[in-house]
Formats: structure tokens, sequence, C-alpha cells
């Protein structure tokens, strides 16, 4: 019989808060890319066993990036937008030595495909979801996901402007709309429903302005954007989808729209949805007036504290130069405009817009450094870390590569009151950062930067280390600087393979990627299929037989995450 | 002096921006014989490529034999000299800080891209994009002279900030484009769409009325003594460069102004005969 192989990882210090361990020192054992039971004393006398020692080391689960945006047009299209961002930082070079087999690749703020998944990697995440691609450019993010190794993917495909949907809506169809939801889903290989803006490229794209609350209709259409937001959360919920709506509301970034977020979260009624980079929509005062800038973000935290059904990721602004994209077209132009700096807009067909603008956060220009402040006060008021996953909406906040940084400030009021210092002094009146007291734990950061968005996003194998989940493993050298401790994992484990030692991209050449796309498979009622033929046929610039994602090319990648099922 | 003589001329590029005498100058000749190159995509050493002979303890490099094909030579450099006897290749003392190039020969693409400061002297012609912004930058230039005797190619100081280009000859298209600030002089004829996007900025063309984009305006002769202060300013700089015979300054007749380019600000002007 041939023998197993195990390996343990032997003495660190383990935080797993999905299974209750706070700082415990124990063994991990793990087999075949799985973590395992401890073996009895009989299943290793039959086993090889290989060791790794963790003593002194600080163990989590690999990280999971539940928000960022890393492939698709609109992060093609930014990276050929912007050359001296590329030029400027340094590259990733081509290593063909044999265990170190790294393809090369440029940084900055949107960094290339295979940078991307070594950058990941590199900071002890192994999972991580692109946010907004448009259904008829998922073949496209699937074959940029292919060439992003080292983490497990995924993405949620942009619903809340599309012409279908829309007019499903404003027709009240909802069954139809549920199985259209179902088809695109599993057309598409997608994980989630996102919501952009809703209403509002679909009207901006149509030269009718945008839309600014939740009630005003579009004329062509007829439906609101509390009609979609609540149709798309219902219908996701109907099919069972293991993550609810991901909803990016009206008004991102506008003074005032903190009533706009909170009119949405209202208009939901129970139904459970996540809001996504809740920082760019939790601002007061009046449009066009910036004196009266200010944070909502305690009137939200409120509200949010006592509906156990919203999760939320914060979307933290940091300072520097990034680029911002998203799929939110009239806001592109918006930022365009307040900048003066470049500017890509795209217009999908009947499914969404983009907008891509090149910005600078300054901690001296008090917009942004109170932008700033509403993220951390996101994360210091929300009580339940189980609710908040932290993100950057990489790179429209800054790079994911700023993560250690934000755990640095969360962990440290001493470093948060010397950031508070640098940045403008107007963010002390309009902001309560400065009276927030509350430091996170390791245990909190944990649940924060994995447990939690895993839990949110109904990935049981991911963000825990009970047997049976994925060997995705990050071990940190303890440190009190909080920042380089996070930003230089000792060693990232990936499916039970050694990928990150010490700082080294650990490939070898030949050995291919192991890594898979998540998507779901909700299933959908065949009888609305002739219906979304027809107009398929007379709209779209593809055939509907050409249009889903050839399920060959998924099988291969694709690891399915059930739906209907009860979470944990 | 630092002699380096190109051992034998090769196709495939040679990236050498190691080729400057500011960082050279504390180097001994092994150190410098073996200091990275990139032929193509293989590491390689200068030993490789170049006969090295001298001392570069005073700061001044000689680059010998068919250097069109060397990528970056003097680029970054802050101080010292290097000259060129022959052609030299593409980014020569792109994002220059300081001391003097001096080229006897054609130079290639992107010649003083982004440069700071210091100053390129060219006895021959220029490729594209002298001393112009990379794709995507925000301001190209920021100071220090550029002078060639003969021609350039398309995009000549596009995005320009502040300092001073000098072409003895004829230019390609769009010289001076998105142009923010300093002076463009180009003696021999413009290429077509000067100044295209500019904001400010002059681009001086006395001897050739160049085909104007309609979005430039004619504001009258200039009535202004700044050509002739110019003008005197050249003369003295040919004179102490030693380039008397090859850049041909003749009187500058009465100059018209057109302003422009009124797509963007327009505070720039075109100075060319009416």
């Amino acid at each position: 019989m041939a023998r197993r192989e195990l390996t343990v990882l032997a003495g660190g210090t383990v935080y797993d808060p999905a299974n209750q361990i706070d700082g415990r020192v124990m063994d991990l054992w793990m087999e075949l890319g799985r973590m395992i039971a401890p073996p009895s004393s009989r299943e290793l006398e039959e086993s090889t066993v290989r060791r790794i020692d963790a003593t002194g080391y600080v163990v989590m689960p690999g990280g999971v990036d539940m928000h960022s945006h890393i492939a698709g047009p609109k992060v093609n299209l930014a990276r050929r937008m912007r050359p001296e961002d590329k030029r400027q930082t340094t590259p990733v070079e081509r290593h063909l030595s044999h265990h170190r087999a790294t393809r090369s690749g440029s940084t900055g703020s949107v960094p290339s495909t295979f940078a991307t998944g070594y950058l990941y990697s590199g900071l002890g995440y192994t999972t991580a979801f692109d946010a907004a691609i448009a259904p008829l450019a998922a073949r496209h993010a699937h074959e940029e996901f292919r060439d992003t190794p080292l983490i497990d993917k995924g993405f949620f495909i942009l619903l809340g402007n599309n012409h279908y949907a829309l007019s499903q809506i404003a027709k009240g169809e909802q069954e139809r709309l549920k199985a259209f939801a179902g088809w695109i889903l599993e057309a598409a290989g997608a994980y989630a429903i996102k919501v952009v803006n809703p209403g509002g490229v679909e009207a901006w794209k149509s030269g009718m302005g945008n839309i600014h609350s939740l009630d005003e209709p579009l004329p062509h259409i007829g439906c609101t954007a509390r009609q979609v937001v609540r149709g798309l959360a219902q219908a996701a919920m109907d099919l069972g989808l293991p993550h609810p709506i991901h909803v990016h509301c009206n008004n991102l970034g506008l003074p005032g729209n903190f009533n706009t977020t909170l009119a949405t979260m209202e208009a939901l009624e129970g139904r459970k949805a996540h809001f996504t980079h809740i920082q760019f929509h939790s601002y007061g005062g009046k449009t066009g007036d910036q004196s009266t800038f200010c944070s909502k973000t305690a009137e939200l935290a409120e509200w949010f504290n006592n509906h156990p059904e919203i999760t939320v990721d914060v979307g933290q602004v940091m300072f520097g130069e990034t680029t911002s994209m998203t799929g939110d077209g009239p806001l592109g132009y918006f930022l365009h405009k307040v900048t003066g700096r470049r500017w890509t807009s795209a217009d999908t067909e009947l499914e969404a817009g983009c907008g891509i603008v090149p910005i600078t956060y300054r901690e001296k220009k008090m917009v942004h450094a109170l932008q700033w402040a509403i993220g951390l006060e996101w994360y210091l008021l929300a009580q339940d870390p189980w609710r908040i996953a932290m993100s950057t909406d990489h790179p429209n906040g800054g790079s994911f590569l700023a993560y250690p940084e934000i755990i640095a400030l969360l962990m440290d009021k001493g470093h948060r009151d010397e950031a508070l210092k640098r940045a403008h002094p107007g963010i002390l009146m309009r902001s309560r950062l400065a009276e927030l007291t509350r430091e996170y734990t390791l245990n909190e950061i944990a649940i924060i930067t994995r447990a939690a968005p895993a839990r949110m996003l109904g990935l049981v194998n991911k963000g825990s280390l009970a047997p049976g989940a994925d060997a995705d493993i990050t071990l940190y050298q303890p440190d009190h600087d909080k920042r380089r401790m996070f930003a230089l994992p000792r060693m990232v484990i990936k499916s039970g393979r050694v990928v990150v030692d010490d700082g080294d991209i650990l490939t070898d050449e030949g050995v291919p990627d192991s890594t898979r796309t998540w998507m779901v498979r909700p299933g959908f009622d065949p009888g609305a299929l002739p219906d979304i033929r027809k107009w398929f046929e007379s709209h779209y610039t593809l055939r509907f037989d050409n249009y889903p994602v050839e399920i060959e090319r998924l099988e291969k990648i694709a690891a399915l995450s059930p739906c209907g099922a009860k979470k944990p | 002096m630092l002699s380096l003589t190109r051992l034998e001329s090769h196709l495939v590029p040679l990236e050498a921006e190691c080729l400057r005498p500011d960082t050279l100058a504390s180097l001994d000749n092994t150190t410098i014989s073996r200091l990275t190159v990139w032929h193509g995509k293989t590491k390689a050493e200068v030993g490789d490529f170049f006969k090295v002979q001298g001392s570069a303890s005073d700061g001044e490099i000689l680059l010998r034999g068919d250097c069109s094909r060397v990528k970056l030579a003097g680029s970054g450099m802050t101080a010292g000299t290097l000259r060129v006897d022959g052609p030299i290749g593409m980014h020569t003392g792109a994002n220059m800080r300081g001391g003097l190039i001096r080229i006897d020969g054609n130079a290639g693409d992107w010649l003083g891209a982004e440069m700071h400061g210091g100053m390129i002297v060219v006895k021959g012609n220029a490729g594209h994009h002298t001393g112009a912004a990379y794709r995507g930058a925000q301001r190209g230039m920021r100071g220090g002279e550029i002078i060639i005797t003969g021609s350039t190619g398309d995009e000549l100081g596009s995005t320009l900030r502040r300092g001073l280009i000098v072409v003895g000859g004829d230019t390609g298209a769009f010289p001076g484009i998105n142009l923010l600030a300093g002076t463009i002089v180009i003696l021999g004829k413009s290429g077509v769409r000067p100044g295209a996007a500019m904001r400010r900025g002059s681009l001086l063309v006395p001897h050739h009325k160049p085909e104007l984009l309609p979005t430039f305006q004619c504001a009258g002769p200039l009535d202004s003594v700044f050509p002739a202060l110019y003008f005197q300013y050249l003369e003295k700089l040919a004179k102490r460069l030693n380039l008397n015979q090859t850049l041909a300054l003749k009187s500058w007749p009465q100059l018209t102004r057109y302003a422009g380019d009124n797509v963007t600000l327009g505070k720039g002007e075109i100075l060319c005969p009416a």
C-alpha cells in the first residue's frame, strides 16, 4: 500500500477565529492540500511525515480579499492608460532557476496578472475576488485569472444596469429575473451578483444624467433603484447564492450620500446584502459645498450594528498615487472633472459602464484626509468584526499592498495618532476618529482579513483551519511593528504547498498552477430561456449560443460553491 | 579620460545605463568591465562588449565605435562629460541631471527624454521624441539644454516643462506637442502641426512659416527684444561649444506671433515669419 504523505506545521501560535482558536500553540496537519485531524499513531506508522517547524510564529488561515479589481477589461484598460505608473515602480523579474520559476511583470497601482498573484501571495493572501465584471467580459476575466498564479479567485458580475434585468424588474417579473440571474451566473462562470449605482450607469449611458435617489424612475425603462436592489437581492436569496447581492450604492463619493446609503439598506427590508466600500458612501454635507463635507459613519454604523443581515467591506483610502476604476461610469466622469486628469470611459453594450481616472490621495487635503478617517472609523465603530471585511477596494482607495499599514493603524492607537497629526487638521472637527480608542487584537485582525470575508462569501473551505478546509496558511514573525509583521510573512502555504518562503516565491517550472476559480451553478428555470434568447438575438452583438463561457474551459479550473446550503 | 571602444556592432540592442561618468569616476577598470549590461534579455558585462582603456577618475568618458544600438548611455547622470565619437542609440541622457553629453554623430530616439539639467550637444541628427516626456508622464524635460546641429524626428520636446532645445535643421511632425513651458528653436523647417495642445512656452521657427493648426491665432508682429536676446545667447553658445561652422546662425527676420493652442490654455506662442 502506498504510504500517505502528511505535512505537519508544528508548534505555531494559531489564530483561527472560525474555530474559536485564539492564540493556541498547536500542531496543524495537512494532506493532499486539505487540513486533516491529527492522525492516530497507527495512521502515522503508515505515513511519511514532512515537518515544518512553526515554533514562535503566528499562524493564520491564508488571507481572503473579497473586493478587489484584478482582472477583466477595466483593469487592462487601466494598465494601458498608465504607462508612467508602471515605469516608476519596481518590476517583478523573471526567474528561471529550479524552484523559482516566476514570470516577469509590472507593479504599480494596477499590477500585471502574474505580478498580482505574486504580490497577493507575498502578502499572505491566498484568495481574492474581482468585484466588477460585465458578464460579456467573463471570458476575458477567466483568461486573466488563468495567468494569475498562487491565489484562488472568483468574480462578481454586474447586473444592476443590465437591460434585460432592468426591464424584468420594471415589468415586475421577479421569477424571470431570478431565472435570468441564475442563467447568466452560470453562463459567465461567476460567483455573485454585483450592483453598481443601480440604474445610474444606464441613465448616464443613455445621456440622461445620473440617478441620485432611490425612487427616481429610469425614464426609458421605468424602474427605480429601489426596485433594482430589492429585486436582485430577492433573486440572490431565492437562488440560494452563497454570497448575497454585493451593493455599490448610488451617489458614491458625493457629500450627503449617507442618506442614500441608509435608504438603500432600509429598502432591502431585512433581505441579506453586502454593502461594499462603505467608506465612499458615508459622507455628510451638501452637494457642491466642500466646506460642509463631514463623516456620517456614526449614524450608519449604529444602524449597521443593529442589522445583522447586512455586511460591509470598508474600501479604505490610503495616501498616495493610485488609479480609480469603477463600473460606475458617471463617477469616473465626475472624478475626471474634479481631478482634471486623464479619463477612460467605456460602455459594455447592454450590461455595464466603466470609468478609469488616476488619483493621488494627499494627507494634507481635507477631503482625502477625511475619506481616510472615515474608513478607519468604520473599522473602529463596527462592533461585530464578523460583519466587516478589510479592503481598499484595490486599487480605488489604494493598493492591496497597503493592508499591513491598515492593520498597524487598527492595532496601535499611538500609530494612529501619529498619522492623524500628519493629516489635514480639518478632520478633527468633521470625524470622531481622534476620540476612538479601540485597538484591534490579532484575533480580530484574523477575522476581518480572512475568517469574516470567507464567511460573507460563503466559502466554507476558506478562512478556517478546521479539518476539511483548504490548507491555505500564512505564518507571520511576531513583531511590535505590525506593518512589518504583516508585510513580510515568514511563509505562505497554498493548498498544502509552500509557495512563499521568507519573501521568495517558490514555483516549480513545469508544475501547473493548481489554483482554482470559484463559481456557482444555482440552476434556473429553462422555461425562461426562449425569452432571453429572443431578446439576445435582437439586441446583442454576439449570438446567444456563443455567449456562455465554454463549459469545458471552466471545468478545468472551477471550484463550485454550493447554492442553497445553510451557511456555517 | 576613460575610453570604451565597442568591439563589434550587433543588431541586438545593448542596455547600458551604467555608462555614466559620475558613477564610473570612482571605479577601477576591472570593476567597470564587470558592470552589468543587458544584451537583449541576456545579462552580460561591459567588458564583453567594450575595450576599456584609460581612467574615469577625471569624470570623462569617451564612447567609440558603432554604438548605434547602445541604449541609455549617460541616463540619469549628474556630472562629468560623456563624449561619443560616432552614432549612439536610444534614451541617451534620459533623465539626466547635470554634466555634458557631446555626440559627434547621430543620436537615437528619446535623446534627453525627461532630462532635468545639464547639456546635450549633438553634431548630427537626433531621432524621434528628443527631449520628450515618456508616455503617460505629466511633465517632460524639466531643465537643461539640448543643441542639435542637424535634424530631428517627430514629437520634439513633447510636454516640455522648462529648458531649451535648439535644432539646426528640420524637425518631424508635432514639434513642441503639449508644451507646458520652455523654449524650442527650430532654425530649419518645422514639421506639421507645431505646438499642438501647447499650454504655454515658445516655439521659434525664424526662417520658415510652418503649417499651423487652425486653433492658433495671429497676434500680429512681435514687438519684443526677446528674440534678439535669444539670438545673442545662441551665438555665444555656438562659439563656446565650437559649433560656429555647423550651427548656421543667420540673422532673424521680423517675427509674427501666433498664440495658441486654443484647444487648451492658449498661452503659448509660435514665433515665425508672417
